[in-house]
């Protein structure tokens, strides 16, 4: 993730501008004993745990690489080795593209949903009024639930023999009888809706952050230059904020590619395969079909999905900050 | 913003957060018929710890709707069983990430050496790859070692997502403490170890309170691992089981809206006893 990668370099700039040249080179009287350089003291500490990171995430890797070039399904017999044509398969298998759109559509409406909720909450936050404090207290709840349970929530929502949607129809007298929520052609954005639910908070705390930087007397100068509301949404708030907007959309979208939780609480990547998504997909090839293999193939389509996503950001954010430049 | 405006968005953001949670309150604490009448009604009538009652399994017999006497929820033992699991995965999950995590981190954050921002970052890059690639791996590798169902086997996995995060946050917190601290432990003859042990970890007690909450929801709220590895074993953590009563359990919302809010309570407990820790966080500016 290149944005954290820039807040990286930050921080270790920042940190290293702190170090004056002799303050950790003590050479305190008493610390004599210690034989051993700072360097080598960090690297005892840091190496072992390194290794065994390295060891949990290079083994999986490389593992599932390996399972992915081999027919194995225990239901039906040893492992055979195949090479690529597992891939090739893949390529043209229409519920793996079915999974693409799914993830792609998914993504899009996740995050653009989540990116207008946070940044209209974000801008009335922002504002004083009586009860401020109380709703910046219950605001982050959707996001203290855990995924699964912000499913469970929604799920309680949307139901169709108790679910709050149909009795306020009902009540509104816009239905006569329960209506399903969850059908083919909506049931992608059902589920996006409670992903949203669950994320916002964490873009609306973040662009209160960056709100909370600008200062106020560039509204008033703002409105001196007879700036409407827009004008100054425009041309004072925007700027402030459009980094914050880009690092949420990369963090929405990367949470949106792989959530599970919600889609195996609320549809279980159905009805039919209408909300499958390539996480879905991997779980039902892997774990209901057994086609571990296979499973295996999806899972690295899903990796290039991740990949293919951030470096469209990172592409969008260094074009921007070489545009800020010139 | 126009004074309306402001009120009516903070009318709606309200609604948008609380109703959700509101409706599935107000559900567990409602009988069954009340719940699926039609038309529906938005605050209930009589309310009751009926559903509580029935998945805790602390008593034999309930009464319930209107004089009706019922015994305890099928789902009982596997809810308790469940919130046990779990109680037990987050917490060990917690104290090893702090024991495993903070060293490195202040490591990270204190001594200068080569390739630190690489390592960094390689520690960060952990984050971005999605769970869902590694699962497969890992659940043959445990079918062979025998570690599927087990809670060992599952604590190991979700240290694989804490440990990494938990190194970041605190790298950031280590290097912001004051710079003589440890020249000033050192000096009064600490040795480097004692310097961390007793100086600078007492320093950042709030980050590391902040550290540990965060690895324990991260642990409490992991579902696709848990499911997988510990999903229809006696090492079940809350989440499969509450996935399971989704499709089991047709017709009964109270006792599924009430298994899952007492599946908040851990998490909000420890998050009250360390609020004043994090709180403290926040004046320091430490993040």
């Amino acid at each position: 993730m290149p944005s954290i990668r820039k807040q990286d370099g930050l921080q270790v700039s920042a940190y290293e501008r702190s170090q004056s040249p002799d303050s950790e080179r003590v050479k305190a009287p008493t610390a004599a004993r210690a034989s051993l350089t700072d360097a080598q003291f960090a690297y005892i500490l840091i190496i072992p745990v390194l290794i065994v990171l390295v060891v949990f995430y290079a083994f999986p890797i490389a593992y599932s690489f390996w399972l992915s070039l081999n027919r194995f399904n225990p239901t039906m017999g040893p492992m055979k080795y195949v090479g690529f044509t597992q891939y090739a398969k893949a390529l043209h298998d229409p519920a793996v593209w079915n999974a693409v759109y799914g993830t792609a559509v998914f993504t899009i409406l996740v995050t653009v949903i989540a990116l207008f909720v946070s940044l209209g909450a974000a801008l009335v936050l922002n504002e004083r009024f009586r009860g401020r404090a109380l709703l910046l207290a219950i605001v982050v709840l959707p996001w203290a639930l855990s995924t699964y349970m912000a499913a469970v929530v929604w799920r309680h929502l949307v139901s169709q023999q108790y679910g709050l949607f149909n009795g306020i129809l009902m009540r509104l007298g816009l239905i006569d009888s329960y209506v399903a929520f969850i059908t083919p052609a909506s049931a992608l954005f059902v589920v996006a809706l409670a992903q949203t639910w669950q994320i916002a908070p964490l873009g609306i705390f973040f662009f209160l952050a960056s709100l909370s930087v600008i200062p106020s007397d560039l509204y008033r100068v703002g409105r001196l230059d007879r700036l409407g509301v827009f004008g100054r949404f425009r041309y004072i708030t925007w700027p402030y904020l459009r980094t914050a907007v880009l690092i949420i959309m990369v963090i929405v979208s990367v949470e949106a590619g792989r959530a599970f939780d919600i889609i195996y609480f609320l549809t279980q990547g159905g009805p039919g395969n209408s909300s499958t998504t390539l996480t879905w997909q991997i779980y039902h090839t892997t774990f209901t079909a057994f086609d571990i293999g296979y499973g295996a193939v999806i899972s690295y389509v899903l990796v290039a999905w991740i990949i293919i996503v951030t470096t469209i950001y990172f592409f969008l954010m260094f074009r921007r900050s070489h545009h800020e430049a010139a | 913003m126009s004074r309306f405006v402001t009120y009516a968005g903070a009318v709606m953001i309200a609604l948008w957060t609380f109703v959700p949670i509101y409706w599935i309150f107000t559900i567990s604490i409602e009988y069954r018929v009340e719940t699926q009448r039609v038309p529906p009604h938005f605050f209930p009538e009589n309310p009751t710890l009926y559903q509580y009652k029935r998945v805790l399994g602390f008593w034999p017999e309930i009464v319930g709707y209107e004089g009706q006497v019922s015994t305890p929820s099928g789902h009982s033992k596997g809810v308790m069983r469940g919130l046990r699991n779990s109680v037990i995965v987050a917490a060990a999950t917690t104290v090893l990430t702090l024991i495993i995590a903070l060293p490195v981190a202040y490591a990270m954050g204190r001594y200068k050496f080569r390739f630190k921002s690489t390592l960094l970052f390689a520690i960060l890059t952990t984050r971005s790859y999605p769970p869902f690639a590694v699962l497969i791996p890992f659940f043959i590798a445990y079918q062979t070692l025998g570690l599927l169902g087990t809670l060992q086997g599952l604590i190991l996995l979700h240290l694989t997502i804490t440990v990494p995060l938990v190194i970041w946050i605190m790298t950031g917190i280590f290097a912001a403490l004051p710079r003589f601290a440890e020249r000033e432990a050192r000096l009064d003859g600490c040795t480097r170890t004692q310097a961390f042990l007793r100086v600078m970890l007492p320093m950042s007690a709030s980050g590391v309170a902040a550290s540990a909450l965060i690895a324990f929801l991260m642990s409490w709220g992991e579902f696709a691992f848990a499911l997988v590895l510990t999903g229809g074993t006696e090492a079940q953590t809350l989440p499969p089981v509450l996935a399971g009563m989704f499709y089991q359990a047709f017709g009964e919302p109270g006792e599924l809206a009430a298994a899952a809010l007492l599946g908040i309570v851990p998490p909000l407990v420890l998050a009250a006893i360390f609020q004043r820790h994090i709180r403290h966080l926040n004046i320091a500016g430490a993040v």
